[in-house]
C-alpha cells in the first residue's frame, strides 16, 4: 500500500509527530469544504461549525492510526453522521418548541451589524454576478434531495472519485453515479440562465 | 451530443468555480473557529489512546487520569466515615463494662431481696460491730467467739456480695 503524503511530510515514517503533522495538514486542507458541504446541508453556520469540529475530534480519536488515504472518504462518512444527528436533533427540537407557547421567533444568533454592514469598496460588475450565481447555486443545492446534494459536493467540491464517495456515503458506487447524475439534472434545469 | 457533453463539462466547471469562489469567502470568524476545532482534534489526536474517552480537564493535570478518580475516592471516604460512625464501638480500657441488663436485674434483686432490707435498714448493725471488732483484735483474720445475741444466721464477710445473697437466697 503505498503512503499518502500530505505537504511535506512522508508518512512512511512512523513517528507520532510525523502522523500529527500529516493529520494537521489534512484538517487544514478540508476543513473550509467540509464546512461549506456541511453548511448546505444544514442552512446554519454554527451548526455546520460544530458538525465539522465534531468530525475532526472523531476523526483523531479513532481514527488517527489508519493509513492517511483513507482519512478523507472516513472524514465525510463521520461528517455526514454528525449532519444527520443535527438534523435529527433540529427535528425534535422544533416539535417540541412548537407546543411552548412563548417560543421565540426564530433561535437564529442575533447579525451582527459589523459583519452586515455594507462594504465601502466598489463592487465591480463581474462580483455583482458571481455573488447572483452563488446565491442562485445555493438556493439550488438547498433544494436538492440530501444524497444528490451529498454526492454533488463530495464529488463536484471535494473532488472524490466514485469510488472514495460511495465510501463516504456508505452506498454503492453505482447509486452515487445515479445520485450525481440527477442532481446535475436538477441543477442544469434551475440554473440554465446563468449556464447559458 | 458532443455538444451536450461538452455543454455539460463546462457546466460542471462553472459549478466548481462558484463552489470554489464560496470556499474562498467563508468569513473570518467560521476560519478561526475551524482553526480551533483542527488543534483541538490534533491535541486529542496526541492523548494516549487509553485516555481518548476521558474528558481533557479530567487527565489535564501531570499528564494522568488522577482526577477521574476523585469521584469514587470521594464515594469511598464518605462510605469509611459513616461506617465509623455508626459501627459499634467496643469499651475503651480501663472502664468497666455497663452490663445494663444483668446490673438493673441485680439491682431489682437486691431491693426485693428481704435480707438485702435489712442491712438497709441497719438490722445487721450489731455483727458488723462485732466483725470488725474481731478484725481488729485478730489482724490474721481468723475470727473467734461466738456470734452475738439475737444474730440468727452464720458470721459473713464484711463486705457482702449481693449477689451471694442472692444465690443463697
Amino acid at each position: 500500500m503505498p503512503a499518502a503524503s500530505y505537504g511535506d511530510v512522508d508518512l512512511t515514517d512512523s513517528s507520532s509527530i510525523a502522523r500529527s503533522r500529516a493529520l494537521s495538514q489534512f484538517l487544514a486542507s478540508i476543513e473550509v469544504r467540509a464546512f461549506k458541504i456541511a453548511q448546505a446541508a444544514l442552512r446554519h453556520e454554527d451548526d455546520a461549525l460544530d458538525a465539522v469540529q465534531d468530525a475532526m475530534l472523531h476523526l483523531a480519536r479513532a481514527y488517527s492510526q489508519r493509513p492517511a488515504e483513507e482519512w478523507k472518504p472516513l472524514f465525510y462518512r463521520i461528517l455526514e453522521n454528525r449532519i444527520r444527528d443535527t438534523q435529527r436533533r433540529r427535528t425534535v427540537r422544533n416539535r417540541v418548541m412548537s407546543w411552548l407557547p412563548f417560543r421565540a421567533e426564530t433561535d437564529q444568533d442575533e447579525p451582527d451589524p459589523i459583519a452586515e454592514a455594507a462594504s465601502d469598496e466598489p463592487q465591480p460588475v463581474r462580483r455583482l454576478e458571481i455573488e447572483e450565481a452563488m446565491s442562485a447555486l445555493e438556493k439550488a443545492l438547498a433544494l436538492l434531495p440530501r444524497r444528490q446534494q451529498q454526492a454533488f459536493l463530495l464529488r463536484t467540491l471535494e473532488g472524490l472519485d466514485v469510488a472514495q464517495t460511495a465510501k463516504a456515503m456508505g452506498c454503492s458506487e453505482g447509486s452515487v453515479k445515479t445520485h450525481y447524475f440527477r442532481a446535475l439534472q436538477t441543477l442544469r434545469a434551475q440554473l440554465g440562465e446563468f449556464h447559458t | 451530443m458532443s455538444r451536450d457533453l461538452n455543454g455539460g463539462v463546462e457546466f460542471e466547471r462553472q459549478l466548481r468555480e462558484l463552489l470554489e469562489e464560496g470556499v474562498r469567502r467563508v468569513a473570518g470568524r467560521a476560519r478561526s473557529r475551524l482553526n480551533q476545532a483542527r488543534h483541538a482534534a490534533l491535541a486529542e489526536a496526541a492523548r494516549p489512546r487509553r485516555l481518548r474517552h476521558l474528558p481533557l480537564w479530567s487527565t489535564a493535570w501531570s499528564g494522568g487520569p488522577r482526577w477521574s478518580w476523585m469521584p469514587a475516592a470521594g464515594a469511598v471516604a464518605a462510605a469509611a466515615l459513616v461506617a465509623f460512625v455508626l459501627w459499634p464501638h467496643p469499651p475503651q480500657a480501663g472502664y468497666p463494662a455497663i452490663e445494663a441488663s444483668h446490673t438493673t436485674v441485680a439491682d431489682l434483686d437486691l431491693l426485693a431481696d428481704h435480707d438485702g432490707m435489712e442491712l438497709m435498714q441497719g438490722g445487721d448493725g450489731q455483727f458488723y460491730e462485732w466483725a470488725m471488732s474481731q478484725a481488729e483484735a485478730d489482724p490474721s483474720g481468723q475470727a473467734s467467739g461466738a456470734a452475738p445475741q439475737g444474730q440468727s444466721h452464720a458470721p459473713r464477710s464484711p463486705d457482702p456480695d449481693p449477689a451471694a445473697d442472692q444465690n443463697s437466697g
